[in-house]
């Protein structure tokens, strides 16, 4: 059998490993929407902490972590400087929320939002931008794992075979188990990437350079200092602003928590102790991309002039003598990064489709209602989701990632709203409306067009300046919502 | 009850006394954040002094890491312990409500809960 073989055999049996972990745990959830979309609000420790650090860990960071840090220097830190603290407002929203969604049986963060600003309307709009937003997030996790099969097995899997295939198995999963199958499926991937992570990231400089010091040495000495020295380079090569650097930090800080993939999990929280404890027990998991982060640094001198950046570690591994069987572990590392983002994404954009788009409508709702299949209707939701992000991803060559880019400053306007939603009671409907759609409006515009920023910041800063004045200005000049409802949410 | 004029911002509502830990908390957070960015980071993002190996523009972001998961530990354990001697429920346990919004019909299972 030759190598190329042994390789592929290697990551299809991590597949077939990924769908039984997938599917076995969803058979012990009840058959009901509340447990296919939040476990039966019944996850535990571990696995919320895996589901939400094993998110994070997608193929952006197996991929693009190593080809920031090989192409822009410590600018890669940006990754680790904003997850610090990112999750750190679910420590106070996330018990809030989880509670509310005992009591009321609220599955998104949609419904919150819609019931706290009594507007059904809010929530399909944030229905629509959630799955515009989660189809293209999912379709670059999708080209990662296309790339990795057809690369590893010297294109005898074609592209559009090897995205089929690994996200035939995370449809398998996620369509029969829903978040419990994300959440056991993550653990085993999570586990797994960490362990090739911090391997790679310790081999790759001990074999290219004689170890991590002698590394940052010799990129020293060889005159690229400046992509040591903080805020690290921008793509172009030349250096970074601290504006440009901190802005996208705050940004992606703000927003982080406010990912619907990512909120909606408070809802399958087990009680508030467990999803207290997974926010502080976050950092440690933002620790395992640093190993993630010496591999690129490890190839900045031994492999110059790799185009484009991102492929860096396959790269790497095609060039050096490597024992075959660590190259298909490498490769099923990689695979499981993109699956265990990609899982979690599928599932909530079904998810929130349904419930906060579909839902919204009576006649539908009666109808979800009266027939009980909105459990199917989601189930067929992400079938649906994944062929249209499959189309993206194989088929059609609309450039998604410029979609992808204006997301993270978008998703950050929502966080004045979840704040208001439980700490200020002045806010209104038509304040939570304007702040949304102006914050949305002033990100847009200023990503489409940077010539019109007056200073280098991240336009969602832009955006949440316009998002927090008109909350604040709209609020106080309308009338207020019902106290008993308000009450609800800063009570809870 | 809350009263028409007032316009700022409620929390720890069941527990008045925890506000100004909770303010001290969000400024240690909010230094923590501020450290790995302007105004603090340039300060220190240089590459010396070289310590484990690593320039110091990384050992300092993992010392804020660690601060910062110290921190929020410390915090963690400080309200637990504050909840558990007041007889507060640290799980936050609550009843399902019988009174629910108006589009938010039960699915199967939480009907069937709370009709028993």
């Amino acid at each position: 059998m030759s190598d190329t073989w042994i390789i592929v055999g290697i990551s299809i049996s991590y597949l077939l490993l990924s769908l039984v972990m997938g599917i076995v745990p969803g058979l012990k959830v009840s058959k009901s929407s509340e447990g296919y979309v939040a476990g039966d609000r019944s996850m535990n420790l571990l696995l919320l902490y895996f589901v939400l650090g094993a998110s994070i860990f997608s193929s952006f960071a197996f991929l693009g972590g190593p080809g920031w840090a090989y192409s822009r220097g410590v600018a890669a830190l940006y990754i680790i400087a904003y997850g610090t603290l990112g999750m750190v407002p679910l420590y106070f929203f996330g018990p809030r929320a989880r509670r509310m969604g005992v009591k009321y049986g609220y599955l998104t963060q949609a419904e919150l939002l819609s019931e706290r600003y009594q507007s059904p309307f809010l929530s399909v709009l944030l229905a629509i931008l959630t799955v515009v937003v989660l189809i293209p997030y999912l379709t670059l996790q999708m080209k990662g794992a296309g790339l990795v099969l057809n690369t590893i097995s010297d294109g005898a899997i074609p592209y559009w075979l090897g995205a089929a295939m690994a996200y035939g198995v995370v449809l398998l999963y996620v369509f029969f188990s829903g978040v419990m199958g994300v959440g056991w499926t993550n653990t085993f991937q999570g586990i797994f990437m960490l362990s090739i992570a911090w391997f790679l990231g310790l081999y790759l400089p001990k074999e290219l350079h004689g170890g991590i010091g002698p590394m940052f040495q010799a990129i020293q000495q060889e005159g690229l200092g400046n992509m040591l020295q903080a805020p690290g380079l921008q793509s172009d090569g030349s250096s970074w602003s601290w504006a440009g650097f901190s802005s996208a930090v705050m940004i992606s800080a703000i927003g982080f928590s406010m990912w619907p993939h990512f909120f909606m999990k408070t809802f399958a929280a087990k009680d508030d102790r467990t999803m207290k404890l997974t926010v502080v027990l976050y950092p440690t998991f933002q620790l395992f991309l640093l190993p993630i982060l010496f591999i690129g640094f490890s190839a900045i001198l031994s492999f110059p002039g790799i185009e484009p950046a991102d492929t860096i570690l396959p790269y790497v591994l095609r060039n050096m003598e490597l024992p075959v069987v660590l190259v298909g572990l490498v490769c099923a590392g990689t695979l499981a990064a993109s699956m265990s983002s990609g899982d979690a994404i599928l599932h909530a954009a079904g998810a929130v489709f349904v419930r906060d788009g579909l839902r919204k409508f009576p006649q539908l709702r009666t109808a979800m209602d009266q027939k009980n299949v909105e459990r199917k209707v989601i189930q067929w939701s992400i079938l649906l989701i994944s062929i249209l992000a499959y189309y993206f991803a194989v088929i059609s060559s609309t450039d998604i990632v410029s979609l992808l880019l204006g997301a993270y400053g978008g998703v950050a306007q929502l966080f004045p709203l979840v704040f208001a939603m439980f700490y200020w009671p002045s806010a209104t409907r038509l304040g939570a409306l304007t702040a949304l759609i102006t914050g949305i409006f002033v990100t847009l515009v200023f990503l489409f067009w940077p010539e019109l920023k007056p200073w280098d910041i991240h336009e969602g800063i832009y955006g949440l300046i316009a998002n927090i004045f008109s909350l604040i200005t709209i609020s106080l000049l309308t009338q207020k919502t019902d106290s008993s409802i308000v009450e609800k949410f800063t009570h809870a | 009850m809350i009263s028409k004029k007032q316009h700022g911002l409620m929390y720890s509502v069941q527990q008045p006394a925890k506000k100004p830990v909770v303010r001290w908390f969000i400024a240690f957070l909010v230094s923590i954040q501020f450290s790995l960015i302007w105004p603090i980071y340039p300060l220190v993002g240089y590459i010396e002094p070289i310590m484990l190996g690593m320039p110091f523009s990384i050992v300092w972001v993992l010392f804020c890491l660690l601060l910062s998961f110290s921190g929020l530990l410390t915090y963690f354990l400080w309200e637990e312990h504050g909840q558990k001697q007041q007889g507060h429920d640290v799980l936050g346990k609550v009843e399902k409500s019988k009174l629910l919004p108006k589009d938010m019909s039960p699915n199967e299972s939480f009907s069937e809960r709370v009709k028993s």
